[in-house]
C-alpha cells in the first residue's frame, strides 16, 4: 500500500506542470483577456482536435509525416550504426572520415532544404533524404564514440584470450556500446521529427508540417496548436517505444 | 634452458613526456611447473612485469623468452587473471567463462565450463549476471575463466585483493589445490606475505621503484601447507625480514 502511494505520488509529480499549465490557460481564456488568434481556448483546441480527427484530416497528415520519419529514421539507423561500429574499430576510418564529419555536422538539415529541392525537387525523396540527415549524425558520433570509449579492461581479456576478431566485436564491443547506441537511437529521432516537419513547411502539401503553415495562413491557430501537439505526443510515444526495448535489450 | 627467462630487463613509462623507469635489471629464470610469487610495495612495477609476460606490455628492453621463444603478444596459453575480475557485466557466469574457450564443439565446451565452474566453487550460479555476485563470487568467476583454458602459465595479479579475510583463505585453499593437480607454471602477484608463504615455490622480492629484484627466496615446505607450522613460520619471518630489514 505505501509502495502505491509512493508510486501515485511520483505520477502526480510528473503530470503536475503540464496540468498546471492547462489551468493556467483556462483561467486566462475563463477573464476573457485572450484573443482567440493569438491563443485560442483549450476546449476550443479540444473541438478542433476532434473535428481533425472526424474527418480524418489529423490522422491523413500524421501518417504521412509518420511514414517520412520511420523511412528516413531507418535509413539513418542502419547507416548510422553500421558506420559507427566501423569507423569505432579502425583508427585509420576514423582519421579517414573525421573531417568531413565534423565540418558537415553543424550545418542544420534546414540549410540543406534549397539544395535538396535542387537535387530531388519537392518529392518524397528529398523530404526522406532531410530526414536521414538529421538522425544520421547523431546516430553516427554516438556509436562510434560508444565503441571508442570501450572499457580498455575488458578488452584486455579478449587480447589474453586471442579471441577471433568478429567473435570480440559481436560479443564485446557491440554490447559494450549499446547503451551509446540507445542514446543515439533516441536523439536521433527527436532530430528526424524536426526535420520532416522543417521539410513539409517549405515544400508540401500534406503532413503535419504542412497542416500547420496551412493553418497559419489561415489564421486558425486551434490548429496550429493541435498540430504541435501531436507532433508532441508522438514523438514522446516514440521515445518511450525505444526507451522500453533498450530496458528489454540491456538487462544488466 | 630455462622455461620462462627474463634477460635483463629495463622498462621505462612516460609521464607527460617525461620518461621514468619502472624495471630495473630484472633478470631470473623460472622453471616449468613453479608457483611464483612478486612481492614488494606498490607501484614498484610488479603488474607490469606480469603484464609484459602476458605479452599486454611490449616496449621494455631485453627480453622476455617462453619455451626459448620471445614474447610477442598475449597468446591463450597464458592465462591471465586480473586485479578485478573483469567480467563481462552482459554475460552470465557460464557465458563468462565459456567466452575464452575455442573449442567449437558445444558438447566439450558445457563440459569445461561446468568442470571449472565446480572447481571455484560457483555451482548453482551458472546463469547468475555479474551484477548479482558478491565480489569474491566474481573473482572466482575470473579464476575459472583463466583456468578454464588450461593455460601453460597461469599469471595472477593480486587476485585476491580485494575480498575479505575468510573469502581469501578460501581461494587460496582452491588455487593451492588446483596448483598441486595441475602443476601449471603459476605466477602471482601480491602483497600479502603470508599468501605468497602459502602458495609459492619461490617469492621474487621487489625493490621500490623503479623495481628490481631484491631477493630471491627459495620456500621449499610440502604442497600441503600448514600455516601454523613452525616451518611455515620461519619462512614466513625470513621474508618479513627481507623485506623491511634492507628497505
Ligand atoms: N600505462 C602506464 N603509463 C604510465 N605509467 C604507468 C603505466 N602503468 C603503470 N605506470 C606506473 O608505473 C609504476 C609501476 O606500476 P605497476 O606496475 O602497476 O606497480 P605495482 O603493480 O607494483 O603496484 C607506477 O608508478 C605506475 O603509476
Ligand atoms: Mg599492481
Amino acid at each position: 500500500m505505501k509502495h502505491l502511494t509512493k508510486k501515485t505520488g511520483y505520477f502526480v509529480e510528473y503530470v503536475a506542470l503540464v496540468i498546471m499549465i492547462l489551468a493556467v490557460w483556462m483561467m486566462l481564456e475563463k477573464q476573457g483577456t485572450l484573443n482567440p488568434v493569438i491563443l485560442p481556448a483549450p476546449d476550443k483546441v479540444f473541438e478542433t482536435f476532434v473535428s481533425l480527427l472526424a474527418k480524418q484530416t489529423l490522422i491523413q497528415h500524421m501518417s504521412v509525416s509518420l511514414a517520412r520519419v520511420l523511412k528516413g529514421y531507418i535509413l539513418a539507423s542502419v547507416a548510422g550504426i553500421i558506420l559507427g561500429i566501423v569507423i569505432g574499430l579502425f583508427e585509420h576510418a576514423r582519421r579517414f572520415t573525421d573531417l568531413l564529419i565534423q565540418i558537415i555536422k553543424p550545418i542544420p538539415p534546414i540549410a540543406w532544404i534549397p539544395l535538396v529541392i535542387l537535387w530531388f525537387g519537392i518529392g518524397e525523396t528529398g523530404k526522406v533524404f532531410l530526414i536521414f540527415l538529421g538522425g544520421f549524425f547523431t546516430i553516427l558520433i554516438n556509436v562510434y564514440d560508444g565503441i571508442r570509449q570501450a572499457d580498455v579492461k575488458l578488452l584486455e581479456v579478449s587480447k589474453v584470450a586471442e579471441t577471433p576478431f568478429f567473435t570480440h566485436v559481436f560479443k564485446v564491443i557491440i554490447p559494450g556500446a549499446a547503451p551509446n547506441i540507445f542514446t543515439g537511437l533516441r536523439v536521433g529521432l527527436s532530430s528526424c521529427w524536426m526535420c520532416v516537419v522543417a521539410a513539409e513547411l517549405v515544400s508540401s502539401n500534406t503532413g503535419l508540417g504542412f497542416m500547420i503553415m496551412n493553418a497559419r495562413q489561415f489564421g486558425q491557430t486551434d490548429t496550429v496548436i493541435v498540430g504541435m501537439i501531436t507532433i508532441g505526443v508522438i514523438g514522446k510515444v516514440m521515445d518511450s517505444i525505444i526507451r522500453a526495448v533498450e530496458k528489454k535489450v540491456i538487462y544488466w | 634452458m630455462a622455461y620462462i627467462e627474463l634477460k635483463n630487463v629495463n622498462k621505462y613509462f612516460d609521464n607527460n613526456g617525461e620518461e621514468f623507469q619502472v624495471l630495473k635489471n630484472i633478470d631470473f629464470d623460472i622453471n616449468k611447473g613453479e608457483f611464483i610469487c612478486f612481492v614488494g610495495a606498490s607501484g614498484c612495477g610488479k603488474s607490469t612485469l606480469l603484464r609484459s609476460i602476458a605479452g599486454l606490455e611490449v616496449k621494455y628492453e631485453g627480453t622476455i623468452t617462453v619455451d626459448g621463444k620471445e614474447i610477442k603478444k598475449p597468446e591463450k596459453q597464458r592465462g591471465m587473471v586480473f586485479q578485478e575480475p573483469r567480467l563481462f557485466p552482459w554475460m552470465n557466469v557460464s557465458q563468462n567463462i565459456g567466452y575464452v574457450l575455442d573449442t567449437k564443439d558445444k558438447e566439450e565446451k558445457k563440459r569445461k565450463v561446468s568442470e571449472f565452474i565446480n572447481m571455484v566453487g560457483l555451482r548453482g550460479f551458472e546463469t547468475a549476471l555479474p551484477k548479482e555476485l558478491s565480489g569474491g563470487m566474481a573473482q572466482r568467476a575470473g579464476i575459472a575463466r583463466a583456468l578454464a583454458n588450461e593455460p601453460e602459465v597461469l599469471l595472477m595479479d593480486e587476485p585476491f585483493g580485494a575480498l575479505d579475510a575468510l573469502t581469501k583463505i578460501q581461494l587460496q585453499q582452491t588455487v593451492r589445490r588446483i596448483h598441486n593437480e595441475s602443476h601449471q607454471t603459476t605466477i602471482m602477484v601480491t602483497h600479502d606475505i603470508e599468501e605468497a608463504v602459502y602458495l609459492a615455490d619461490k617469492i621474487v622480492i621487489f625493490t621500490n621503484r623503479p623495481g628490481s629484484i631484491r631477493k630471491i627466496i627459495n620456500v621449499n615446505l610440502p604442497e600441503d601447507r600448514d600455516r601454523n607450522s613452525l616451518e611455515f613460520v620461519n619462512v614466513r619471518k625470513k621474508v618479513f625480514d627481507a623485506i623491511t630489514i634492507s628497505a
